[in-house]
Parts: structure tokens; sequence; C-alpha cells
């Protein structure tokens, strides 16, 4: 992830995983090993706001800015932490909450300098 | 045969029916709410499903409560008003999981290009629907 920085795309509002925005430019990061649903770094079922996940079979990125759970109609869906927002998320879940409202919104994902 | 709305959405409109035999009460207040205009939002638990953020006065009870929707649902949720439109694969979920609702009516006709439109929300934002009984008002 670090190597295909700076990353940007628009965003849109989750449509199953509550409190949540995605990419959708699909972003290849390497793959993991093992069975599926299990051959990705960490899997992980469960996001914490400000959690920033990416989901291997669709290469997006997802943000939880609130009550979020990566799904799909088939259910919850494993996926990989990649980094975590450490600032106060107050704003941004304003922000973010407002996807549902106005529509897709740029998102970029820089290192910082 | 309940009885007949239209939906104006995205200038294009669509007939639905109201399940007056199964939801006689919930229809009515819907009925008697009507016409129902305001901004549709795509849910964020439920898939493809739209939110009609209108306020219709509430029935005592839920009736007609589904586990399962179909694309062409019209649903009623007790306690969070409003009436939602299936267009897609979609399950009424919260954080707490599938959250069984009150089916109320059912779009009728072809709808293609109401589903078209639909999926146009999550990208382009709010749309306006309006609600009214069929012979316009």
């Amino acid at each position: 992830m670090w190597e295909a920085l700076p990353y940007e795309d628009r965003v849109t509002h989750a449509k199953w995983s509550g409190q949540m925005f995605h990419t959708n430019t699909p972003i290849d990061l390497p793959a993991g090993d093992g069975m599926p649903p299990f051959d990705i770094e960490s899997p992980c079922a469960f996001q914490a706001p400000g959690d920033v996940v990416y989901y291997r079979p669709t290469r997006e990125f997802a943000v939880a800015y609130g009550d979020a759970q990566f799904s799909w109609h088939t259910g919850t869906l494993f996926v990989t932490p990649v980094a975590r927002i450490e600032d106060d998320l107050a704003a941004f879940a304003r922000k973010a909450d407002e996807l549902i409202w106005k529509g897709a919104r740029r998102f970029v994902i820089r290192r910082r300098v | 045969m309940g009885r007949m709305v239209r939906v104006d959405f995205d200038g294009m409109r669509v007939t639905g029916e109201l399940l007056d035999d199964r939801a006689p009460r919930i229809c009515a207040a819907i009925w008697d709410a009507l016409p129902l205009d305001g901004q549709a939002t795509n849910v964020s638990w439920s898939g493809d499903m739209l939110r009609l953020w209108v306020t219709i006065p509430e029935p005592p009870e839920a009736e007609n409560v589904v586990t399962l929707q179909h694309p062409g649902d019209i649903l009623f949720i007790p306690g969070w008003n409003g009436l939602r439109f299936v267009y897609g694969p979609a399950q009424m979920r919260g954080a707490r999981g599938p959250h069984p609702v009150p089916r109320v009516g059912r779009l009728r006709g072809d709808l293609t290009e109401f589903v078209k439109r639909a999926r146009r929300v999550e990208w382009e934002g709010a749309k306006q629907i309006t609600v009214r009984r069929e012979d316009g008002r």
C-alpha cells in the first residue's frame, strides 16, 4: 500500500456496511496465502471507527467512520486492516455521512511528510 | 386489489399498489398522508433500497412483517418512519442484524428504468420522490 501511494479516487457510501465508505477504482495490493476466505493478511470481520481496510476480491479500500461492518448481501466479509485514522474523527465522520445525501466525493490517501 | 399510487422519481413515473388486504392500518395511514414528497437516499445497511424521508402518522401496530424483501417492495419501518423502495438485492438490516419490517406495497410494471435511476443515487446523491394517489391527489 505504501508503495502505491498516493491513491486518489471517488468514494461512495456503503450500502450494506453501515457507517463506512469505499473506493471504486481497483487497486492491486499483494495477496496472502491459504484458503479463502483466510487467504489475506490479518483477516478481520470487525471494524472500529477510523479503521481503513482493504478487500482483495474487489481490490477496494473502505473506511469506517462509526458503527460499521464490511458486508455484502451474502453477509459479513473478511478484510485486511491496513491503517487507522488517529485524529479526532468527529469532523471527518460528519463529512463522510454527507456522502449519503450528496453522492460521490474525492478521496486521497498519501504519505505524511 | 389494493389502492393504487403513482411514484414520481427523477423524471419518471411508476405505479404502485398498496397491500390494503395485508396491512390495512398502515396502508390507510399512508393513504391519508398522501401526497408524500421528500428526498430519497440510499440506505447504508440494507443494500439496494431507497429511503424516502417523509413523516407518516404512525399506526399502532406492525402488519405484514417480512424478513425477506424483494425488488419492487414498498416498506414502512415502525419507529423510523418514511417509506423504503427496494430496487435490487436488499434486506432490511441494522447494526444488530436483520430487521423484519412491514411490506405495505408493491411497485408494478417494468422497473428497469426505475432501477437504473435508483442506482445513481449512490453516486449523485439524494433525489426527490413524490407519492400520490392514482388520481394525482
